[in-house]
């Protein structure tokens, strides 16, 4: 019998009991539906929560400050910062070419003095170093996936753009703008030098008018601006072509204010964060939170795992008694076909063959409403998150490793199933079947 | 009709539609014994079987329930194997043969012929001889050949029917077609009329006989019917197991 011929009786078989046909493909149906669901929420909750701890950057990511670290450094995940420290360009190279690490981000922190609008009858320009009461941040743009951002409302600057900023929360609060009103606005920004003045240092600035085209949650620096680092570099560069302003304006002593270093993978924090604290700078990473949370969603995945593997396993012992009847019902079918020469495997190929149908199709229908149950858990807790006056999160991602993964292991857990009924139906004595007649 | 032994003509090199018979058909049982488990008693099902049977004979195997017939037809058609004794079909030593050489000789040399015509529900008259066309060999004909067939036995316009959408006659000349589909040497029917209303079972003997007549194949038909039994050239009665020649 060739498969062709194994495949029609397969098929024929199914559609005779339809109604069996039907149930036991259901069975496998919610099997897998229910395992589709739960790794699909299981996997983005997972991916979100990681997301949340390493505040909405990637959960690989480490700050780095431009300062000196303690003793205690490597054992917290908090900074411990020790006196300042210069970030060079050496730093950079030594860890940019270490294995643990995928990218460095450089960050330029700049003060400055942020004027909303309207413009013109802004106060004159207050003496001394407390009007520059911001800090731009500035970091490359280009790959925003890899900083620790958030967007909040309307869109990052764009990379490179000298007129564009972001604003954080903490901007909206002193400025008397609100959220609804503050995008598109544009804002004067005062870029302090120190210079030396007739027997005393005085300030003077640098002025642009940039627009504000994003609120953003960020901890890429401490600051209420997030400008391209382009921005954030001019700014520097005209502040130390002044002089130095002793305690009430120093110049900036190191090129960069911090670093962004993303480890390679999350098991190259530490050994990332080791080589960081040993070049001598403080840090900071979620590392043991991240670590200690993705213990409790390890237990968590196994957890639903064990339910999803509960479903299945009751979908295949379905498999099995539906075809432990199509043995018992077929038995004279079996004899008669031993009887006119098919052998043990061509009785084992249809019914493996039976099985192996209803665990794809099974499969394939859980695996879609798998996924359609977990967009709608998304929308639904989405819906509530948006009540409660929180940010919504995104689920349902569509994971084609899944998908192919929960078909493929549906149709073969169908015929590990069958397997039984199916040497038992291939056993079948010819003469003990044909008597059964 | 020839003997056991009484030719050296090999199966297969007689045209078909030849009268000749076909060597590699004729059986011979010598003191075959065969008994079953029923629980822990033993019940003997043949008793020092003593047979030959011609290539290209037309036999009748009768005698009551209960006899052993349908035991002996299934050892000849290698269903199972004797427990003791010899049993040679051609050049077959069935109990030599396992499983896949038993399944072996039954697509290339047996032909049955079931009481309840033993056709697959599931497919139509002509996928039941296309599925047997595919046990028996790999030809890329299948379909041709069961269209033949059917046009063999009179049911080419009944091809594409279901066997629950045949008469119960119609269904036992789709199984003779069927039987004939590895052009067998030999024919097993049991009870071949049994389910038959007297003019379906004269038609299907009728067809029977022709086409084992045809193709000189050998014939052994295991029937309670007396009428059945007195048209083969040869007969044999078993009684609780033991032969009656």
């Amino acid at each position: 019998m060739n498969w062709v011929d194994a495949l029609t009786l397969a098929s024929r078989s199914l559609r005779r009991r339809p109604g069996r046909a039907l149930l036991t493909i259901l069975a496998v149906t919610l099997g897998t539906t229910l395992l589709v669901a739960l790794a699909s929420v299981a996997s983005s909750a997972g991916s979100r929560i990681v997301s949340k701890l390493s505040n909405g950057g990637p959960a690989t990511a480490i700050k780095v400050s431009a300062s000196k670290a303690d003793s205690d450094q490597i054992y917290t995940d908090d900074l411990r910062a020790a006196g300042p420290k210069a970030i060079s360009e050496a730093t950079l190279s030594a860890v940019r070419h270490s294995p643990h690490v995928a990218s460095v981000i450089p960050v330029i922190a700049s003060r400055i003095l942020a004027v909303p609008p309207p413009f013109g009858s802004s106060p004159a320009l207050p003496a001394g170093e407390p009007a520059f009461g911001d800090t731009m941040v500035g970091v490359d743009l280009s790959k925003p996936g890899n900083l620790p951002i958030t967007m909040l409302a309307g869109r990052l600057p764009r990379a490179g753009s000298l007129t564009e900023v972001a604003i954080t929360e903490s901007y909206l609060d002193h400025s008397g703008l609100s959220a609804a009103n503050a995008l598109g606005t544009q804002v004067e920004i005062a870029e302090p030098q120190a210079f030396q003045g007739s027997g005393s240092v005085q300030y003077r600035a640098r002025w642009v008018r940039v627009e504000i085209v994003g609120l953003v949650s960020q901890q890429v620096g401490s600051g209420a601006f997030l400008v391209p680092i382009e921005q954030a570099r001019l700014a520097q560069t005209w502040a130390l072509a002044g002089v130095d302003g002793g305690d009430v304006f120093p110049l900036p002593s190191s090129p960069y204010t911090g670093l962004i270093v993303l480890a390679s993978s999350l098991n190259d924090v530490h050994a990332a964060r080791v080589l960081i604290t040993n070049l001598g700078y403080a840090n900071t990473a979620p590392e043991h939170l991240v670590a200690s949370v993705l213990r409790y969603l390890g237990v968590v995945d196994i957890v639903l795992a064990g339910i999803g593997a509960v479903a299945l396993g009751i979908a295949g012992l379905g498999v099995a008694n539906a075809l432990l009847a199509a043995v018992r019902e077929r038995r004279r079918e079996i004899g008669v076909l031993k009887a006119i020469g098919a052998r043990d495997r061509d009785i084992l190929r249809w019914f493996l063959l039976e099985a192996f149908a209803v665990g794809t199709v099974g499969g394939v229908l859980g695996a879609m409403a798998g996924l359609l149950i977990a967009l709608w858990v998304g929308i639904s807790v989405n819906a509530y998150l948006t009540e409660q006056g929180l940010q919504s999160i995104q689920f349902g991602d569509v994971s084609w490793p899944l998908i192919g993964a929960a078909i493929l292991g549906t149709s073969l857990l169908a015929m590990a199933a069958g397997a039984v009924p199916a040497l038992q139906a291939a056993r079948l004595a010819p003469k003990e079947a044909v008597a059964a007649t | 009709m020839r003997l056991l032994g009484s030719g050296v003509a090999q199966r297969g090199t007689v045209a078909r539609g030849s009268n000749v018979a076909r060597l590699g058909s004729a059986i011979r049982l010598h003191d075959v014994n065969h008994w079953y488990r029923s629980g822990r008693s033993q019940v003997q099902a043949l008793v020092d079987i003593d047979l030959e049977i011609p290539a290209g004979g037309y036999v009748a195997l009768t005698g009551p329930s209960g006899a052993g017939k349908s035991t002996l037809l299934s050892l000849i058609g290698g269903l199972e194997r004797p427990q003791s004794g010899t049993l040679m079909v051609g050049q077959h030593n069935l109990r030599d043969l396992h499983a896949d050489g038993l399944a072996e000789y039954r697509r290339t040399t047996i032909g049955f012929v079931f009481q309840h015509f033993g056709l697959l529900d599931l497919l139509s008259a002509r996928e039941n001889i296309e599925l047997a066309a595919s046990l028996a060999c790999a030809s890329r004909n299948r379909r041709q050949q069961a269209r033949d067939l059917l046009g063999e036995v009179g049911l080419l316009d009944r091809a594409e029917h279901r066997p629950g959408q045949l008469s119960g006659g119609e269904r036992q000349r789709v199984a003779i077609a069927r039987a004939f589909v590895n052009d067998p040497g030999l024919i097993l029917a049991d009870e071949p009329t049994g389910n038959l209303d007297a003019v379906s079972a004269m038609r299907v003997l009728d067809l029977l006989e022709r086409v084992h007549r045809e193709r000189g194949c050998t014939l052994l038909v295991v029937t309670h019917n007396e009428a059945v039994a007195q048209r083969a050239e040869q007969r044999f009665q078993l009684d609780a197991g033991r032969l009656n020649v």
